[in-house]
């Protein structure tokens, strides 16, 4: 498995599996468990709508650790996952420090240092120091089509990240339904992160070439978040029309991620 | 990476594939399950209901799941799988239609057309890969 005999390496993201399976898991199916669990969090549809963004994120992680597991370890995996989890830790940290002692838990908190260090662990037995040998076109492949959808994406990561910059409020405001509150607030800051995260990876392809782990991922998560926009529409729980960009992002995400994978897969 | 040599039935697949997870996700969301029962006439669903539609939206996602696997595997190893897909997305059609019909009167809905499709689609794959039901049996 991950095409390595070493079993230190097998049982690290066997372990990152595990965490990031439960809380997509847990999130995605089953938020009130985690708002049960957490003093801080209200029972509301705020809460459950970022939980359930947080799940379909890790669902994404999971598909990619499975692929590398058939096809072998890929450093970009690991440019996402690293600097992702570290955030999280600190995301996390943040989040409970900032309650009254008795109404604090870092159990996420814990399970989050414990999948950072073995994706550590994993990535530096594994593949050893950083690599960013440039590849020979732009994004590693010579498909135009291909490399404008990777632009975009890139752009429209990096964008997310300067909007919350510039305006922390906003994705709260520009979304109907939703109920601006420190929590809420702290989410958008959790999705800040996924789109850093995304933003270094992307980057680091832009150089060394793309990865199939990472659209394996993305194809993953877009077609989650793509599949739940629409059963948001078809129940009628969208409210005023809902987050246009929002909803554009999720369909240019969705169909991205859908023409990367089926012109590039035949490669791999 | 997909093995499946026919790219018809790729696409096809990947279609129920889609529809399968839209369908799945519907069902283990209670909201989505609500108004997805409200939309069909039918009274606001109690917990027992919840669970059980939650319990059909886990095999939904099952079912999706082996789809990919038989994206990711050349035709020959996916047989027994298609052919079982055929048969439950036979008997889901099947079932549809006779609750249609014990109300008394034929209604086209959403739900008929979308089992109706997997059938077809199911089946046509099955042809196109060559694993018709019976093909590869020796008695017939």
């Amino acid at each position: 498995m991950f095409k390595t005999d070493d079993k230190l390496i097998q049982i690290c993201l066997a372990v990152s599996y595990a965490i990031l399976a439960l809380y997509a898991i847990i999130n995605y199916f089953n938020p009130e468990y985690i708002i049960s669990q957490y003093s801080s969090l209200e029972s509301n549809d705020t809460n459950r709508f970022f939980l359930g963004w947080y799940g379909m994120m890790n669902f994404g992680a999971v598909a990619g650790l499975i692929y590398m597991g058939y096809k072998g370890l890929d450093r970009a995996y690991f440019t996402y996952a690293i600097p992702l989890a570290a955030l999280f830790v600190v995301w996390t940290y943040m989040g409970q420090a900032s309650l009254p002692e008795d109404q604090q838990n870092f159990t996420a908190m814990g399970l989050f240092v414990i999948n950072l260090v073995a994706l550590i662990i994993a990535r530096v037995r594994g593949l050893g120091g950083l690599d960013f040998t440039k590849a020979e076109n732009m994004w590693g492949t010579s498909d135009k089509l291909c490399q404008t959808i990777f632009t975009i994406g890139l752009i429209g990561q990096a964008f997310f990240v300067v909007q919350y910059i510039v305006a922390p409020g906003s994705f709260i405001e520009q979304t109907p339904g939703l109920e601006a509150s420190d929590v809420a607030q702290r989410f958008v800051m959790g999705l800040m992160f996924f789109s850093l995260a995304w933003t270094i990876a992307l980057l680091y392809q832009l150089r060394t070439g793309y990865s199939m782990s990472l659209i394996v991922t993305s194809l993953v998560i877009s077609t989650m978040f793509m599949c739940t926009m629409l059963n948001f529409y078809a129940s009628g729980s969208v409210q005023d029309g809902g987050n246009t960009f929002l909803s554009v992002n999720i369909i240019g995400n969705f169909l991205g991620s859908l023409i990367v994978f089926f012109r590039l897969q035949s490669q791999h | 990476m997909i093995k499946l040599e026919d790219r018809v039935s790729v696409v096809i697949l990947c279609l129920i594939t889609f529809m399968g997870t839209f369908y799945a996700l519907m069902m283990v969301n209670a909201n989505f399950a609500s108004a997805f029962l409200e939309s069909l006439g039918r009274p606001t669903p109690n917990e027992d209901t919840l669970f059980w539609m939650g319990w059909w939206g886990y095999i939904y996602l099952g079912l999706g799941i082996g789809n990919i696997m038989a994206l990711l595997a050349p035709a020959s190893d996916s047989r027994v799988f298609l052919r079982a897909m055929t048969m439950v997305a036979m008997i889901s059609f099947i079932r549809v239609l006779g609750n249609n019909l014990a109300i008394g009167e034929l209604d086209i809905s959403p739900t008929l057309i979308a089992q109706f499709l997997v059938l077809i689609g199911y089946s046509v794959v099955l042809t196109r890969t060559n694993s018709r039901i019976g093909k590869h049996f020796g008695w017939l």
